[in-house]
């Protein structure tokens, strides 16, 4: 590579010292040219070339070196920016088809939950339903026998209330003796060993 | 306080100073004198006071039981009473003594309520009857209850013999009640 460079940087030198050669002879009278000015062209061209190569070369080529670094900084990053794209993009297929799978066995353990959640919610409702029937039936007897209970209840308060006016309107000595008897009576039968 | 074990002690130290069993009813009755007035509150008042003084007390005591016109060994009993401080349990002594005679003597209390007045008959028949069970005889305390409405109600040594025509009618509303 340097030296396609250094090849190329004399051609161009050569050319430029030699080129101008016949516009130079053109402008001359037809008689012919003169080897001299083309000399002290050629020696200035020369020295002017010097001078560039002496002064401005070392620039030139730090600058082409740089640059040359540079590009090449820039193609071994794009080259791991792209390396990485490509794995980025294979984890991402690789992500992509794990999500995939992933999508189908949620689709089928919810499939599974939801015909499970229906069953489970059918067999509830049905023992509710039985056994609000049940307390119902229950609580409904319970009513009932309050009800009779406290009817009965009711029925005989007022029977007692009722026997004890009676008794107190219309108890006699008699009573009394009849009740002292049937007490005494029940003594002796106590006493019976 | 019937119960308690000083009394007791005291009622069977005054038994046994009886020569005799008619002894022992006569000074249950002046036993029962003493103790209600030593029980009396203004007396009571007055032998708590701090003022009074040990001789002091012993003495109003022994001048308590003289005026009640007591037998000699219940002046002299009454004076022990207050030298050992324990007139305030006067009272259970003469329970515990009265027990302890009846025991002695072959007797029983009883409190028989009738629901009316009742008969010198009616009130002897149910404390013969009431005597045939505990095999004594019975010492019946009479009392009247109209809301019994008839029949009578025994009760003796804890036990209720209950005849009354309220608890039958009680009994035949619960039966009916179910």
């Amino acid at each position: 590579m340097k030296r396609a460079i250094a090849a190329l940087f004399v051609s161009v030198f050569l050319a430029a010292t030699f080129l101008p050669a016949p516009a130079i002879a053109a402008e001359e009278s037809p008689g012919g040219g003169s080897w001299f000015k083309l000399l002290l062209f050629a020696i200035n061209f020369s020295i002017f070339a010097f001078v560039v190569a002496r002064f401005g070369g070392p620039m030139v080529r730090k600058l082409f070196a740089d640059r040359s670094t540079e590009i090449r900084g820039v193609l071994s990053r794009a080259s791991a920016a792209f390396q990485e794209a490509q794995d980025l993009a294979n984890r991402a297929a690789a992500t992509l088809a794990g999500l995939e799978a992933e999508k189908s066995r949620l689709e089928t353990e919810l499939d599974q939950e939801t015909a499970y959640q229906v069953t489970t919610i059918g067999e509830a409702a049905r023992s509710a339903t039985a056994r609000i029937r049940s307390d119902a039936e229950i609580t409904a007897a319970a009513i009932a026998e309050s009800a009779v209970r406290r009817v009965r209840n009711q029925l005989a308060a007022s029977a007692a209330r009722i026997a004890r006016e009676l008794i107190s309107r219309d108890f006699r000595d008699a009573d009394q003796k009849r009740l002292l008897e049937g007490f005494l009576d029940k003594l002796r039968q106590e006493a019976r060993p | 306080m019937k119960g308690s074990r000083v009394a007791k002690r005291y009622a069977r130290a005054l038994i046994e100073l009886a020569a005799d069993p008619t002894q022992l009813e006569a000074w249950a009755s002046e036993l029962a004198q003493l103790a209600a007035a030593a029980s009396a509150p203004e007396l009571v008042e007055r032998l708590a006071t701090p003022d009074l003084s040990e001789e002091a007390r012993i003495e109003a005591m022994g001048k308590m039981a003289e005026l009640l016109g007591l037998s000699f060994p219940l002046r002299s009993f009454a004076v022990v009473i207050a030298r050992h401080r324990r007139i305030g349990e006067l009272s259970a002594v003469s329970e515990a003594y009265l027990a302890m005679v009846d025991e002695a003597l072959g007797r029983a209390r009883a409190t028989l309520t009738f629901a009316r007045e009742p008969s010198d008959p009616e009130v002897e028949g149910v404390a013969q009857g009431l005597g045939m069970i505990e095999g004594k005889k019975i010492i019946a305390t009479v009392k009247v209850d109209e809301t019994l409405l008839g029949g009578v109600v025994a009760e003796l040594e804890g036990k209720i013999y209950d005849g009354s025509l309220a608890t039958m009618l009680l009994e035949a509303q619960q039966r009916l009640s179910g």
